[in-house]
C-alpha cells in the first residue's frame, strides 16, 4: 500500500515537472513575471518557449511576450544604449511594429545618432496609421541632418519652431532670433521655454534662472525632459549653487541626457565634489558619492587618484586602529589605481601582521618591481634597501617552508649587496637545507675568496666537507683556528678528525687494506701529533688512553684517562667515558679520588649516575662500582634539581638493572620503589615493562602504563608519567622500517638516511664478496 | 646588511620619539635626550629600552632609510584640484533634442498586455 503511495507520489512530481517545462506554461510563466514587472525572468522563459515550441500558437504567444518583455526592459532601462540593445533585439523580431521603430529612432536621436534615426522617421511616416508628431520629427531630423525639409504636414508652431532651430543650426543672430521669437507661436504649450533658451544662448550671464525653473515645474513631461533638467543645472552651476546643478543633472542623466558635454561637465562637477569631501577627512563619502554615480569604474586619472587616496587613508586609518584586515582591504583597493611603491610597502605590511606571508612576499616584489628606476627620484631605493628587501621577502617565504623561493629571493638580495658576507652564508646554509650541498659549497668557497678568514664560512665549509666525507675537513678546521684559537666548534671538530682516523678500520679494499691499515704506534703518534696541536684536549686524551690499553699499558692508559677528566672536569660526557675507561684500565682508586670534583659538576641529572652505573654493569666492572654510582643517582635525585625525583630515578636503575640481566639488583631497587613510593606510579611502570618483556602482553603494558600516568601525575611525579606516556605511544605505533629509522639523519626527504644506506649496503656487498 | 633586518611589523621609532617622520637629526637627539631624563633606565629600564631602540634604529641615514622600508607610510596628500572648465553653454544639438521631447510619446504609454496561448495549445 505505502509502496503504490510513494510510486503515485514519484509519478505527479514527474507529471507536474514535464508540465512546467513544456513551451506553452514557460510562457504562461513568462506572461505572468512581465505583468508581475519582472522583465528579465520573462525573457529568459519566454525565450527558452520560443526555442522549444513546436505549433504556431505557443510560438506566436512566445514570440509576443519577448518583444514585451524587451520593450518593457527597454523602457525600464536609464542608459539609451541599454535601451537600444533591446529595441533592436526587439525589432529584429517584429521589424512591421511602429511603435518599436518609432521609439528606436528616438533612442538613436537621444544618443545623438540622428542620421540612424531619419531612415526610421521616413518609414513610420509613410505608414497608414500615424503616430502624432512622426511628421515633425522626420522634417527635424532633415533638418538636423542638413536635408531639405518641408512644413506641408507640419501646424504652424511646428513650422515655425523648424525654422527657429534651422536658424540657430545655420549660426544665425541669436539677439534677432529673440526678437523674432517673442512674436511668435512656437511649439508645447510654453512658448517662452524656447525664448528662455535663446536667451541663455545669447547672454548667458543675465539668465532668468527662476523662469526656467518655472517653466520645468510647468512642463513635467511624461516621459521625462533630459534638456531641461540639464539647463537648470547650467544655470545653477553658473550661479555657483553646486548642489543644485548636482540635482538637476542627475534627474538629466536619469531622464537619458548622454551628450559628450553633459558627461564632461557632470564630471567635473562629481570631481570637485569629491574633492571638498576629500579636503574635510570624508573619505567614506567621497567614495560612496563615486560609487553612487558609477564613476568607480572610469578611467579618469584625476578620480582614479583621489580614490586612491580615499582608500590610503582608510587603510592607514584602520592600521593604526590594528585593524588590518580593513587596512589589508583598503590598500588592495588602492593598489588597483596607484602604482605607488609605499602602497605596496603598506599592504605588505598588513599581510605580514595578519599572518599571510605569501600574500605578503608578493606585495613586497610588488614594490620592489614598482620601485622608481631614477636613482635621483625621491621615492628611489639604494642597493642596500633593495637587498634588504629582498632578505625579507625571503625571510616571509621560509615561514611558509616555500625554501626555493626563499633561496631566490636571497639571491636577488645578494646581487645587490655583493660584498655581503652574512648574506652568501645564508644563500649556503639554504643551500644546504634543499640539498644542493654542491652550490652550498661554492658559494662558501665564493665567499672565502672575497674574505679567506671569514670564520663562520670556514665552519660551515669544514661541516660539508664532514657531512659528505669526500673532502678531508681538518684543514678547513686548522684555518678556523688559525684566525680564533679558542673557537670551541673547530677544536672539537679537529679533535674529532683525529679520532676518526684513529678508529678508521674500513675493508675498503679487502685483504689489501690491511697493508693500508696504520698500525698501533702510527695511531699513537697520530694522536701525539693532535694533542700537540689541540693540547689536553679530552677527546684526544680518552683515545690515546684506549689504545694504551689495547696496548696493555695500563698506566699510561690510566693517566691519559686522568688527564681527559682533570682537563674536563665539568663535562658529563668526558667524566663519564673517563670514568668507565679508567674502570676497564684498574684505575678505581683513582676514580675514588677524583668521585668528589664529580659531584661538582654543575648540573648533571641523576640518570647520569644511572647511565654510568649501567655501563659499569654492562661491562661486569663490579657490582659495587654499580651500586656506588646508583647511590650518586639518589643522592642527586634527593636534592630534587631539574624536576629529577628518587622515585623516578629508582624506575630508572631498575629498568637498567632488568635490560642488563641483573634481576637481582633490580628486585632490590624495585623492593625500595614499593616501600618508600607506593603512590609514584613507578610500581605499575615496572610492572608494564615486565608483561612486554616476560609475558610479552602488549594489553596489560597498556592498561598499566596508563595507570602509571595518572598514578604519577596524582603524586607529581612528572617524569614516570612523561616515561609512561612515552613508552605507551612506542608500544601503539606501528613498526617502523629501516627506510624510517634512517631518514631522520637526512632531516627534509632523508637523503642523508638514504644515503647512509647506500653506503652501508655497498659496503656490506664488498664484506659478502672478500 | 646588519643582522637586524626586520622580520615583524617594527614598532615605529617615531612614535616612539614622539616625532614626525620628517624629523632632523638633530631633533630625533634633542627628542632622545628629553625621554631619556625623563625615562632613566634604573627607574624605567622597559621604556628606556623602547626609546634607546628607536633611537638606535633613527640616528644614522643608513638605518633610517632601511627602518623605512618596514613602517607603514602615512597616506600622501589629496592631489590639487583641478580647475574645471565647464562648457556651459547652451547646444543647437540640445535644442533639437528638446523639440524632439516636446513632441515624442513616452515608452511607457506604448506598454501592452502580452499575448497567452490558448489552453488548448500542445506545446510538446
Amino acid at each position: 500500500m505505502a509502496k503504490q503511495h510513494r510510486e503515485n507520489a514519484i509519478r505527479a512530481r514527474k507529471r507536474a515537472q514535464q508540465h512546467r517545462h513544456r513551451p506553452a506554461q514557460r510562457v504562461k510563466e513568462a506572461a505572468a513575471a512581465l505583468r508581475s514587472g519582472d522583465a528579465e525572468r520573462a525573457l529568459a522563459l519566454a525565450t527558452g518557449a520560443l526555442t522549444a515550441a513546436n505549433d504556431p500558437s505557443t510560438s506566436a504567444a512566445a514570440r509576443h511576450v519577448v518583444i514585451e518583455a524587451h520593450f518593457r526592459a527597454a523602457a525600464a532601462a536609464m542608459d539609451p544604449r541599454t535601451r537600444l540593445h533591446h529595441l533592436d533585439a526587439a525589432v529584429q523580431r517584429a521589424p512591421e511594429e511602429t511603435r518599436l521603430r518609432y521609439h528606436r529612432a528616438i533612442t538613436l536621436w537621444e544618443l545623438g545618432r540622428i542620421p540612424e534615426a531619419l531612415p526610421e522617421l521616413q518609414w513610420l511616416e509613410t505608414q497608414p496609421v500615424c503616430r502624432p508628431g512622426v511628421a515633425f520629427l522626420y522634417q527635424l531630423a532633415c533638418a538636423a541632418t542638413g536635408q531639405p525639409w518641408s512644413d506641408q504636414a507640419l501646424s504652424a508652431a511646428e513650422a515655425q519652431t523648424l525654422r527657429v532651430l534651422q536658424a540657430v543650426l545655420q549660426g544665425a543672430n541669436s539677439a534677432e532670433l529673440l526678437k523674432q521669437t517673442e512674436s511668435m507661436a512656437l511649439l508645447d504649450k510654453q512658448p517662452e521655454l524656447w525664448h528662455t533658451l535663446l536667451h541663455m544662448k545669447e547672454k548667458p550671464k543675465s539668465a532668468p534662472v527662476a523662469r526656467l525653473q518655472a517653466l520645468a515645474e510647468g512642463l513635467a513631461p511624461a516621459g521625462g525632459s533630459a534638456v531641461v533638467p540639464y539647463y537648470l543645472g547650467v544655470v545653477a552651476l553658473r550661479a555657483g549653487e553646486m548642489q543644485t546643478a548636482q540635482s538637476a543633472w542627475r534627474l538629466a542623466a536619469e531622464a537619458g541626457m548622454a551628450t559628450p558635454w553633459f558627461v564632461e561637465n557632470r564630471l567635473h562637477l562629481l570631481c570637485a565634489q569629491a574633492h571638498d569631501l576629500g579636503q574635510e577627512g570624508r573619505w567614506h563619502e567621497l567614495i560612496a558619492l563615486l560609487q553612487a554615480h558609477r564613476l568607480t569604474e572610469i578611467s579618469d586619472p584625476a578620480l582614479t587618484e583621489m580614490l586612491a587616496v580615499a582608500h590610503t587613508h582608510l587603510g592607514y586609518a584602520a592600521a593604526q586602529a590594528n585593524d588590518w584586515s580593513t587596512a589589508a582591504r583598503h590598500w588592495q583597493e588602492a593598489a588597483t589605481r596607484s602604482a605607488s611603491r609605499q602602497l605596496f610597502q603598506n599592504l605588505a605590511l598588513a599581510r605580514e601582521a595578519l599572518g599571510q606571508w605569501r600574500p605578503a612576499a608578493d606585495a613586497w616584489r610588488e614594490m620592489v618591481r614598482r620601485r622608481p628606476r631614477k636613482s635621483d627620484h625621491r621615492d628611489a631605493l639604494t642597493d642596500a634597501q633593495i637587498a634588504a628587501i629582498w632578505r625579507h621577502v625571503a625571510e616571509c617565504y621560509e615561514r611558509v617552508e616555500e625554501v626555493t623561493e626563499a633561496l631566490t629571493c636571497l639571491k636577488n638580495a645578494a646581487k645587490y649587496a655583493p660584498d655581503n658576507l652574512e648574506l652568501h652564508v645564508k644563500i649556503a646554509d639554504m643551500s644546504k637545507q634543499v640539498g644542493r650541498d654542491e652550490a652550498a659549497e661554492h658559494e662558501l668557497e665564493r665567499l672565502l675568496a672575497l674574505n679567506a678568514q671569514y670564520v663562520p664560512a670556514l665552519v660551515r665549509l669544514g661541516a660539508l666537507y664532514e657531512a659528505r666525507g669526500d673532502r678531508d675537513p681538518m684543514p678547513i678546521w686548522r684555518r678556523v683556528l688559525a684566525v680564533e684559537p679558542h673557537h670551541a666548534e673547530a677544536r672539537e671538530a679537529l679533535a674529532q678528525s683525529y679520532v676518526k682516523k684513529v678508529q678508521e678500520e674500513s675493508p675498503r679494499y679487502g685483504w689489501f687494506d690491511r697493508v693500508r691499515r696504520r698500525s698501533q704506534k702510527e695511531k699513537v703518534a697520530l694522536l701525539q701529533e693532535g694533542l700537540r696541536e689541540l693540547p689536553g684536549h679530552p677527546a684526544l686524551l680518552l683515545e690515546l688512553g684506549e689504545l694504551q690499553r689495547a696496548m696493555r699499558k695500563p698506566k699510561d692508559a690510566c693517566a691519559c684517562f686522568t688527564q681527559a677528566w682533570e682537563a674536563a672536569p665539568q663535562q658529563s660526557s668526558v667524566v663519564g667515558a673517563a670514568i668507565h675507561s679508567l674502570l676497564h684500565a684498574g684505575g678505581g682508586d683513582i676514580v675514588t679520588r677524583l668521585l668528589p670534583t664529580a659531584r661538582e659538576m654543575p648540573g648533571p641529572l641523576a640518570m647520569f649516575w644511572v647511565d654510568v652505573g649501567r655501563s659499569a654493569l654492562h661491562c661486569q666492572l663490579g657490582q659495587a662500582w654499580t651500586e656506588l654510582f646508583w647511590t650518586e643517582a639518589l643522592a642527586l635525585a634527593a636534592q630534587g634539581r631539574h624536576s629529577d625525583t628518587i622515585a623516578y630515578a629508582l624506575v630508572q636503575i631498575c629498568e637498567a638493572a632488568y635490560g642488563e640481566q641483573a634481576p637481582a639488583m633490580a628486585a632490590r631497587y624495585e623492593a625500595q620503589l614499593r616501600a618508600e613510593h607506593p603512590h609514584s606510579g613507578g610500581g605499575e611502570l615496572l610492572e608494564a615493562y615486565q608483561a612486554v618483556h616476560d609475558r610479552s602482553d602488549v594489553a596489560r603494558a597498556l592498561r598499566l602504563l596508563r595507570q602509571a600516568q595518572r598514578t604519577a601525575r596524582q603524586a607529581n611525579e612528572p617524569g614516570i608519567a612523561e616515561l609512561a606516556e612515552q613508552i605507551a605511544e612506542v608500544l601503539q605505533s606501528p613498526p617502523r622500517s629501516l627506510f624510517d629509522l634512517l631518514a631522520p639523519p637526512g632531516g627534509r626527504r632523508g637523503r642523508r638516511g638514504r644515503r647512509l644506506l647506500d653506503r652501508w649496503l655497498d659496503e656490506l656487498d664488498e664484506e659478502d664478496f672478500v | 646588511m646588519s643582522s637586524d633586518v626586520v622580520s615583524q611589523p617594527v614598532r615605529d621609532p617615531y612614535g616612539v620619539l614622539g616625532l614626525d617622520r620628517h624629523a632632523s637629526e638633530a631633533e630625533i637627539k634633542r627628542a632622545y635626550f628629553q625621554l631619556v631624563r625623563h625615562f632613566p633606565p634604573e627607574r624605567e629600564p622597559e621604556k628606556f629600552r623602547d626609546i634607546r631602540t628607536a633611537y638606535e634604529q633613527l640616528r644614522d641615514a643608513e638605518s633610517r632609510a632601511r627602518i623605512a622600508l618596514f613602517l607603514v607610510q602615512p597616506p600622501p596628500p589629496l592631489p590639487k584640484r583641478r580647475r574645471p572648465s565647464y562648457d556651459l553653454s547652451v547646444h543647437a544639438d540640445d535644442l533639437l533634442t528638446l523639440a524632439m521631447e516636446l513632441v515624442r510619446t513616452p515608452m511607457q504609454h506604448d506598454v501592452r498586455e502580452p499575448g497567452v496561448p490558448s489552453a488548448s495549445a500542445g506545446g510538446r
